[in-house]
């Protein structure tokens, strides 16, 4: 038993061993090798960027690279580029073949191919024809890379594809397509505020986050419908957006979720109350000093300070309320201290 | 007569401790499969990936990093402008000085251009009185905390009061994170909700380049003690903790580099203050609450490296560090006793509870046991040249085959050794470690061990060098 397990134990080892240092010797061997290479073909590539043009002979030169190489050069350069020289670079690209290649790679049945084949087109600007369908990939990663090309690529037809992806499973994905429809602009606008006026409860969080981000005063009517949504979080992003959007019909919803039965939309409703400015809400803030919620009442407090003098003039009235909770925050908001030295807490 | 009974039962003795470390053994060759089909799986959907686009959006969630500093003028403030420094695009940093007896305020105050500032904010955890709160005036996501001294988990307390991120990241002070570290932790609270911690791995800079707060070369440690503990955290990282991710079971989050979701910390009250474990005391506490109120509790382990910290580079301050782990742990196992094989905590209870208590709380008394026993058998001639031979095999030559496939697991990913000569330095520390190291690693548990069973909480002192000492000029 003894000898066996010496045996095998010094199989294993002098194995992981071998593998170890010959993958050492090797990688040691193949960056010595395509460093000058590779080193050649940036200075060709910048050259030819800079002038527009490639000659035949640096187009060789490059077409003689490996795959993965050709990958690597386009990978450090692609990022920084944009406009006409990121559109040459995807003619070169495509002269190369890579983006042939990359298409053939998103067809592959396994995911992490497809994978690969999705983040060189979104990289090196793949065809819709070919990009578009990974949109529906059943592996969430490969969806990622098809989002980032959608937001590259902004048509109001992509952002009403990418709103459908609003409700995927991965968070991940979710983000994507969240950061896919901000970076889409002005072209995600209408699609988006469609989007809220024909859905209604949880399905529209992300999207209102969205909005939020875009504040565009299409979402305004989509917005007002959405007040009286049964979702605590639907209308506490409403709340945000008035705030965002301000304007007449907005803030005079306001001082209705000021008065919400769930603390989250009382919260926000405060906080987008004191981005406004919008001083005669300042009574309905007072009230909300006393909310049994802590961070309602930080947000009033906060919220009249901005107000200016208006809502200094509440807050140091409040100062002398019989709640002490409300005094305890109004002596915060004004930086006074504390007469007790004990945190008041609820 | 009595000398036969006394045979008889090292034998007895042995046979069992062989057969233990058989059993712990091959749970680790379990979890070095599970790491090996994780990286894997991890590699194919990190490769080629735009950090930038996605995660760095300024949709991704906010970040709040936590820095406990106690007497770190040293490195305070190249720690801090490398944390400003991080590749993300919501970050907040929190600096609390936890009553520092050096120049740490001072630092921060001079370097940071610190504002005295008022913030409303509510204390949801109790912690030691505030002395002041400034915001820096070059940099308005640096929150500075001056406060009374109450140990590193009251320190954190505070800065979690006070951190507006979503997330936050809980380090020391000498941790340098990558520039893209917060970036690639981020992501498991991406793909879900149910995720409630996630750690990365954390690797050694004792010996590397370090320039503005970055490591810019790494070299392997030619010191002996740097370079076992180089080897020991490559296996509790790379395999350790990334078989366990594909078990269902991380309890560890390094104390050096953590990110957790903010009102899940406050909701379970936050850092324990009287134990020296706390880091792992949280977890489990986390872990606990998602079972019991049916809340999130995936803990996920990220394999790339991502954090860098000082090791010990004496015996003294290491078997501090190792006495206080084990102190810690066995602090924490006994705290949450109610999880050993209680079903009610599924995977938790009947798997990770169970193996962090009887193979990593108790393997040093284990092991202990064995040597002794193994020596005195073969003195008494109860035991023969054979079955020690088998046993080291199987307790030191299994340890040392999966340590070799460790480092064929960063292969596969990372290939932070450059050259023959880093490798072969590695090598050298992998085969030695099991000569001497790893008994006197057993001696600090055991004594660890002893020390918490006797009531001893404190943390004891760590020497640090900073990190302009450690580098090491580029002609070397």
């Amino acid at each position: 038993m003894m000898v066996w397990a010496l045996v095998g134990e010094g199989a294993i080892l002098g194995t992981a061993l071998a593998l170890w240092f010959g993958h050492g010797v090797w990688l040691r061997w193949h960056r010595a090798r395509t460093g000058p290479v590779l080193a050649r073909a940036r200075a060709t590539l910048a050259e030819a960027l800079e002038n527009g043009q490639l000659s035949s002979l640096n187009l060789q030169l490059l077409q003689t690279l490996p795959f993965q190489l050709q990958i690597k050069l386009f990978s450090d350069v692609a990022p920084s580029l944009g406009g006409t020289q990121r559109r040459w670079l995807t003619t070169l690209a495509e002269e190369l073949g890579l983006i042939a290649k990359a298409e053939r790679l998103c067809l592959s049945r396994f995911w992490w191919r497809r994978l690969e084949g999705a983040r060189l087109l979104t990289l090196l600007g793949g065809r819709a024809e070919a990009t578009k369908p990974l949109l529906q990939d059943p592996h969430l990663m490969v969806r990622v890379p098809a989002i980032e090309w959608a937001a590259d690529h902004p048509t109001p037809d992509l952002a009403i594809a990418l709103l459908a992806l609003l409700d995927d499973p991965s968070g991940l994905n979710r983000l994507a397509v969240q950061d896919g429809l901000l970076r889409m602009g002005s072209i995600a606008v209408d699609p988006l505020a469609e989007y809220l006026g024909s859905h209604s409860g949880h399905q529209v969080v992300p999207a209102l986050e969205v909005a939020v981000g875009l504040a565009a005063q299409p979402f305004l009517g989509p917005a007002l419908e959405l007040c009286e949504d049964e979702s605590p979080k639907v209308r506490a992003l409403v709340a945000t957006l008035l705030g965002v959007l301000g304007g007449i019909q907005g803030v005079s919803k306001l001082p209705t979720f000021l008065q919400d039965p769930d603390p989250r939309v009382r919260e926000a409703a405060a906080r987008a109350t004191g981005k406004l400015g919008f001083w005669p809400s300042a009574p309905r803030l007072a009230t909300l000093l006393r909310d049994p919620v802590w961070e309602v009442r930080r947000e009033s407090g906060l919220a009249l300070r901005a107000l200016g003098s208006p809502g200094s003039l509440v807050l140091r009235r409040a100062l002398s309320d019989l709640d002490p909770f409300a005094s305890d925050i109004a002596r915060q908001v004004l930086d006074l201290p504390d007469p007790a030295g004990l945190a008041t807490k609820r | 007569m009595w000398l036969d009974v006394f045979a008889r039962i090292l034998v007895v003795l042995d046979w069992s401790i062989l057969i233990y470390f058989l059993l712990v053994n091959s749970f680790y060759g379990l979890l070095l499969l599970a790491a090996a089909w994780e990286l894997r799986q991890h590699v194919l959907q990190v490769r080629g990936e735009s950090l930038w686009r996605v995660l760095g959006s300024p949709a991704a969630p906010s970040i709040s990093v936590l820095v406990p500093a106690y007497n770190e003028a040293a490195t305070i403030g190249e720690s801090v402008k490398a944390l400003l420094a991080l590749h993300y695009p919501s970050l907040e940093v929190v600096v609390v000085n936890d009553g520092s007896k050096d120049s740490t305020m001072a630092v921060l105050l001079e370097q940071f251009e610190l504002a005295s500032i008022h913030l409303v904010y509510r204390q949801q955890i109790q912690t030691k009185p505030l002395r002041g709160r400034y915001r820096s005036r070059s940099h308005p996501n640096l929150v500075v905390v001056d406060k009374e001294n109450g140990g590193k988990a009251d320190a954190l307390n505070a800065a979690l009061n006070l951190a507006s991120g979503q997330l936050v990241c809980a380090i020391d002070a000498d941790t340098l994170i990558e520039s893209d570290g917060l970036q690639r932790m981020v992501r498991p609270f991406l793909m879900g909700d149910e995720v409630v911690a996630a750690g990365g791995t954390i690797r050694l800079v004792n010996g590397c380049r370090v320039v503005a707060g970055r490591v810019v070369r790494y070299r392997p440690p030619r010191r002996a003690l740097v370079g076992f503990q180089v080897v020991e955290y490559l296996r509790a990282f790379l395999f350790g903790r990334l078989g366990w991710n594909r078990l269902g079971g991380n309890l560890i989050i390094s104390g050096a580099f953590g990110l957790f979701r903010r009102e899940a910390l406050l909701t379970v009250g936050g850092y324990a203050r009287d134990t020296v474990g706390e880091d792992i005391e949280l977890i489990l506490r986390l872990r606990r609450r998602g079972y019991e109120q049916d809340l999130a509790r995936r803990v996920e382990f990220i394999p790339d490296p991502v954090a860098w910290t000082e090791a010990p580079e004496s015996l003294r301050a290491l078997g501090r560090q190792r006495d206080r782990w084990q102190r810690g742990l066995a602090d924490a196992m006994w705290r949450h006793r109610q999880l050993l094989l209680n079903p009610r905590y599924g995977a938790l209870g009947l798997v990770v509870y169970p193996y962090f208590f009887f193979v990593e709380l108790l393997s040093p008394l284990v092991e202990a046991l064995g040597l002794l026993g193994l020596v005195m058998g073969l003195i008494l001639g109860a035991i023969n040249l054979p079955f020690a031979t088998l046993f080291f095999l199987v307790a030191y030559g299994y340890g040392l085959v999966l340590t070799g496939c460790t480092l064929v697991l960063e292969e596969m990913s990372y290939q932070r050794y450059e050259g023959l000569r880093d490798r072969l330095i590695v090598l050298f520390w992998v085969l030695l470690e099991n000569f001497g190291y790893r008994q006197i690693n057993v001696f600090w548990r055991l004594r660890g061990l002893v020390k918490y069973l006797r009531g001893k909480t404190d943390w004891g002192a760590m020497e640090r060098k900073g990190f302009s000492a450690s580098a090491r000029s580029p002609h070397s």
